[in-house]
C-alpha cells in the first residue's frame, strides 16, 4: 500500500475563486524522501494542508478528487484518525510555539491524543533525545534562538509519531549548522521507515530527496528522480533557477 | 529550613496561590486606613520574600506614579476637607491630614495589588491551564487564555515597530497636533489586526495539525495535586481574611 | 567623511549579557554592503541601532558627522530608510499609492508634486497595476517592493534592509536584486542583513561578518 495517493485533486479556497491545485495525480511510497518544488503561489503549501486533512476538515473550500493516506480517504475518515498519520512542520516557528516551556510544547500533541501520562513522558523523552535538545527541556520557548525554535517545532510534531512527515518551507531558512542537524534527523527518520515530504522553493534544500515533484501554477509539471535537479535548462524554464 | 520553605511555597498549587492573592486584594480594597493597609502590605512583602520574588524593583517602578499621587494629595486636601489643616492659603486648604491619609491609602493599595499579582507570576502559565482545567473549565478556554498571554507582548512590540516606521517616514510624533496624532495612532491598527488574524490562523492550523480538539477530552503530562500544605494555606488564608473582615464590620 | 560611522558601539538588552561589543565601521552612501552571521547573533539589533530605534549602551553613531542621539527619528528617516524583516509592520495605509504618498505629505510638499512623485514611483517598482490595492493583500515580493518604495520617496542616501530575501523564491529574489541595483545606480547606498549566501555573493560589493558580538570585514 502506498503512503500517499493523490487522485485528480482540484482545490479552490472559495467557490468561483482562483483554482489553486489543478488535477494533481501522484503517489508516494513508504520510506521515500520526496521534494515538492515550486515558486511562491504554485500551490505547495495548499498541497501540504490537503495531505494533513486540514483541507477539507478545518479549512473548507472547494475540493474534488481524492487524497489517500495509508489507504484512508482524508475526506471521509475522522481527523482524529488522520492527525497521528501526518505531521506538518510549518514555515513560521513563532506561530507554532505557544507553551511556556519546551517540554510542554512537545507534550502537547500526545496529550491531544489522550495518551496516558507515562506514555506521553516516554514519547517526549524519546523525541527530545533524537532531536538533541535535552539541554533546552525546561527553557522558555520565548527565549530560544531562531534555529532552536525550528528544532522545537519539529520535535513537537514528531511526538505525534506520524508515519508521514511534511516540512513546509522549513529547511531553506535554517543556517548551515541547524540545517545539517535537521538533515541528519530526516535521514534517521527515513531509516525508521517514515515517508518525508520536503516542500521548498529553494533547490539546495532538496539535495537529500530521492524524488522530485515540480509544481507550477497548481499543475504538476514534472515528476522524476533526484537527477532532475541537475537539469539546469528544465529548472530555468520553470524559473526555479535564474541566471 | 528557610530554603526548604521557599521551595515548598514556590511549588504551591497555583489554585492555592490564587486564593492567597484573592484574600490580599479583598483586604486591600476593604481597608481604608493607612495603618491597616500598611499591615497588609507588610504581609504581602513577607510572602514575596518567602516566594523569593525580587520586589525592590516594583517599589522602584512606583516612583513614576509620584506626580500623580502629589496631585491626588492636593486635590483630596482641597476638596474633601476632613482632618486637620496642615497648610492653608487663605481659605483654601492646601494640605490636610485627611488628604495625606487618602493619598497614602491609594499608594498602599496599589503596592498590595501589584505585589500580590507577583505571587501569581511564580508559577508558569501552563500550570494555570492545568488549574483551570481541573476546576472543570473547558480546556479550549484554558488554552485560549494561555495563548493570549503568550502573544500579547509580541503584538505590543509589533505596534511599537509600526509607530517607529511611521516616525522614520517623517512624522515627528512629539510635534504633531493632537488631532493628527489620533489619526496616526489609528493607522497602527491596520497592520496589527491583519497580523493578529494571520498569526491566529497559522497557530490554529498548526494546533489542529497536532491533533488539538480531536477528542472532547485530553490528557496531561503533569497533573496538579492539592496536597497537605496547599489545604493548610488555603484554609489559613480564607479563615484569617474572614475573621479580620467580620471583626472590623462588627466594630 | 563617511556617511555613517559607528564608533566603539556596544549594546546589551536590559538585564542580559552583552550582545554587541566594540563595533567600529563606516559606510559610504554607495554600493551594497551585506552584514552576515549566524541566527540570533545581533544583526537585527545592529541595524536598529543604525537608525536610532535602539540606543547604544556605550559608543556613538554619527550620520554625516552628526551624532544621531541628538536627532529625531523623523530627521534620521530623511537620511536613512529602513525596511523591517517583516515589511507588513510598516504598511499601514489603506492603499498602495497612499502608502507611497505618506512620507511625501509629511515633507509638506504641494499636493500636485506628491501625486507626480507617486505616479513616477509606482512603475519604477512595478506596482502600477496595484495602485488602489490594500497593501496587506499583496504577495510577499510586492509587499517588500512597496515597503522599499515608501521609504525611498523620502530620498534617503542609505537604505537599510533586514533579511530582504525572506520568503522570496529564486525568481522573486532576482527581481529584488535588480531593484537594489537600480537603487545603487541612483547614487544611494544599500546596507542589507542577510544569511542568504547566494544572494550576498551575487549582489554585495562589501561583506561584513558579525560573530560573537564582534565585526569582521570579509577578506581581512
Amino acid at each position: 500500500m502506498s503512503a500517499v495517493v493523490v487522485n485528480n485533486l482540484n482545490y479552490r479556497y472559495q467557490k468561483g475563486g482562483k483554482q489553486i491545485l489543478k488535477d494533481l495525480n501522484f503517489t508516494m511510497e513508504q520510506g521515500q524522501i520526496v521534494a515538492v518544488l515550486g515558486l511562491s503561489g504554485s500551490g505547495k503549501s495548499t498541497l501540504c494542508l490537503c495531505l494533513g486533512g486540514i483541507i477539507p476538515h478545518y479549512l473548507g473550500g472547494q475540493m474534488s478528487g481524492q487524497v489517500l493516506i495509508n489507504g484512508q480517504d482524508t475526506a471521509k475518515c475522522k481527523i482524529a484518525r488522520l492527525a497521528p498519520e501526518v505531521g506538518i512542520v510549518f514555515q513560521d516557528a513563532d506561530t507554532q510555539l505557544f507553551s511556556p516551556t519546551v517540554e510542554d510544547e512537545i507534550a502537547f500533541a500526545p496529550e491531544n491524543l489522550c495518551l496516558p501520562s507515562e506514555q506521553i513522558r516516554h514519547r517526549v523523552d524519546a523525541v527530545i533525545d533524537m532531536v538533541g535538545i535535552n539541554h533546552l527541556r525546561y527553557e522558555n520557548t520565548n527565549n530560544l534562538s531562531g534555529g532552536q525554535k525550528h528544532l522545537v517545532a519539529m520535535a513537537s510534531v514528531l511526538t505525534l509519531d506520524p508515519s508521514i512527515l511534511v516540512l513546509d518551507e522549513v529547511l531553506a531558512q535554517l543556517d548551515a549548522a541547524v540545517k545539517k542537524n535537521v538533515t541528519e534527523i530526516l535521514l534517521e527518520l527515513r531509516r525508521r521507515g517514515k515517508t518525508i515530504v520536503i516542500v521548498e522553493h529553494e533547490l539546495e534544500a532538496a539535495t537529500i530527496a530521492n524524488r522530485v515533484l515540480l509544481l507550477e501554477d497548481g499543475l504538476l509539471v514534472n515528476d522524476g528522480p533526484a537527477s532532475l535537479l541537475q537539469d539546469k535548462e528544465l529548472l530555468a524554464r520553470h524559473k526555479l533557477l535564474v541566471n | 529550613m528557610g530554603v526548604r520553605l521557599t521551595v515548598k511555597m514556590i511549588n504551591l498549587d497555583p489554585r492555592a496561590k490564587i486564593v492567597i492573592v484573592l484574600c490580599l486584594s479583598t483586604l486591600a480594597v476593604f481597608f481604608n486606613t493607612p495603618g491597616s493597609l500598611l499591615i497588609v502590605l507588610i504581609i504581602t512583602l513577607l510572602l514575596l520574600q518567602i516566594f523569593q520574588v525580587k520586589y525592590i524593583s516594583l517599589i522602584y517602578k512606583f516612583r513614576r506614579l509620584l506626580p500623580v499621587l502629589l496631585v491626588l494629595l492636593f486635590v483630596q486636601s482641597a476638596f474633601t476637607g476632613h482632618g486637620q489643616v496642615l497648610i492653608a492659603f487663605g481659605d483654601v486648604h492646601i494640605l490636610t491630614t485627611g488628604g495625606v491619609s487618602s493619598a497614602g491609602c491609594v499608594l498602599l493599595r496599589m503596592l498590595i495589588l501589584f505585589g500580590s499579582a507577583m505571587i501569581i507570576a511564580t508559577s508558569n502559565s501552563r500550570d494555570y491551564v492545568l488549574a483551570l482545567v481541573q476546576l472543570k473549565i473547558p480546556y479550549e478556554i484554558a488554552f485560549m487564555v494561555l495563548i493570549a498571554l503568550r502573544f500579547l507582548p509580541i503584538f505590543i512590540q509589533e505596534a511599537n515597530d509600526t509607530l517607529i516606521a511611521m516616525q522614520l517616514r517623517g512624522v515627528d510624533i512629539k510635534k504633531v497636533a493632537w488631532g493628527k496624532k489620533i489619526k496616526y495612532f489609528t493607522y497602527i491598527f491596520s497592520p496589527l489586526v491583519s497580523n493578529v488574524l494571520i498569526k491566529a490562523n497559522q497557530l490554529a492550523i498548526s494546533m489542529e495539525a497536532r491533533g488539538f480538539r480531536v477528542y472532547p477530552r485530553r490528557t496531561y503530562l503533569r497533573v496538579l495535586k492539592y496536597n497537605l500544605l496547599d489545604y493548610l494555606i488555603t484554609i489559613l488564608s480564607l479563615s484569617l481574611t474572614l475573621a479580620v473582615l467580620t471583626l472590623s464590620i462588627v466594630r | 567623511m563617511a556617511f555613517m560611522e559607528l564608533l566603539q558601539v556596544s549594546f546589551s538588552y536590559r538585564g542580559q549579557k552583552q550582545l554587541l561589543n566594540d563595533i567600529n565601521f563606516s559606510i559610504h552612501n554607495e554600493g551594497i554592503t551585506a552584514l552576515t552571521g549566524p541566527n540570533g547573533i545581533g544583526k537585527t539589533t545592529l541595524s536598529k541601532l543604525m537608525v536610532g530605534m535602539l540606543v547604544p549602551t556605550t559608543g556613538h553613531i554619527t550620520l554625516k558627522g552628526q551624532d544621531i542621539s541628538g536627532m529625531t527619528l523623523a530627521q534620521i528617516g530623511r537620511l536613512v530608510g529602513y525596511v523591517f524583516q517583516n515589511p507588513e509592520k510598516q504598511l499601514f495605509c489603506p492603499t498602495v499609492s497612499e502608502e507611497i504618498s505618506f512620507g511625501l505629505q509629511n515633507l509638506e510638499l504641494p499636493e500636485h508634486d506628491v501625486q507626480r512623485l507617486v505616479k513616477e514611483n509606482l512603475p519604477y517598482f512595478e506596482l502600477e497595476h496595484l495602485a488602489q490595492s490594500f497593501p496587506l493583500q499583496l504577495s510577499e515580493g510586492e509587499k517588500r517592493r512597496l515597503a522599499i518604495a515608501a521609504v525611498l520617496v523620502l530620498e534617503p542616501e542609505l537604505l537599510v534592509l533586514d533579511e530582504p530575501t525572506t520568503g522570496l523564491d529564486a525568481y522573486r529574489k532576482h527581481l529584488l536584486g535588480e531593484c537594489l541595483k537600480k537603487i545603487v545606480a541612483s547614487e544611494r547606498g544599500v546596507f542589507m542583513i542577510s544569511h542568504d549566501n547566494n544572494f550576498i555573493n551575487r549582489y554585495a560589493s562589501r561583506i561584513l561578518i558579525l560573530e560573537n558580538g564582534r565585526l569582521k570585514e570579509h577578506g581581512c
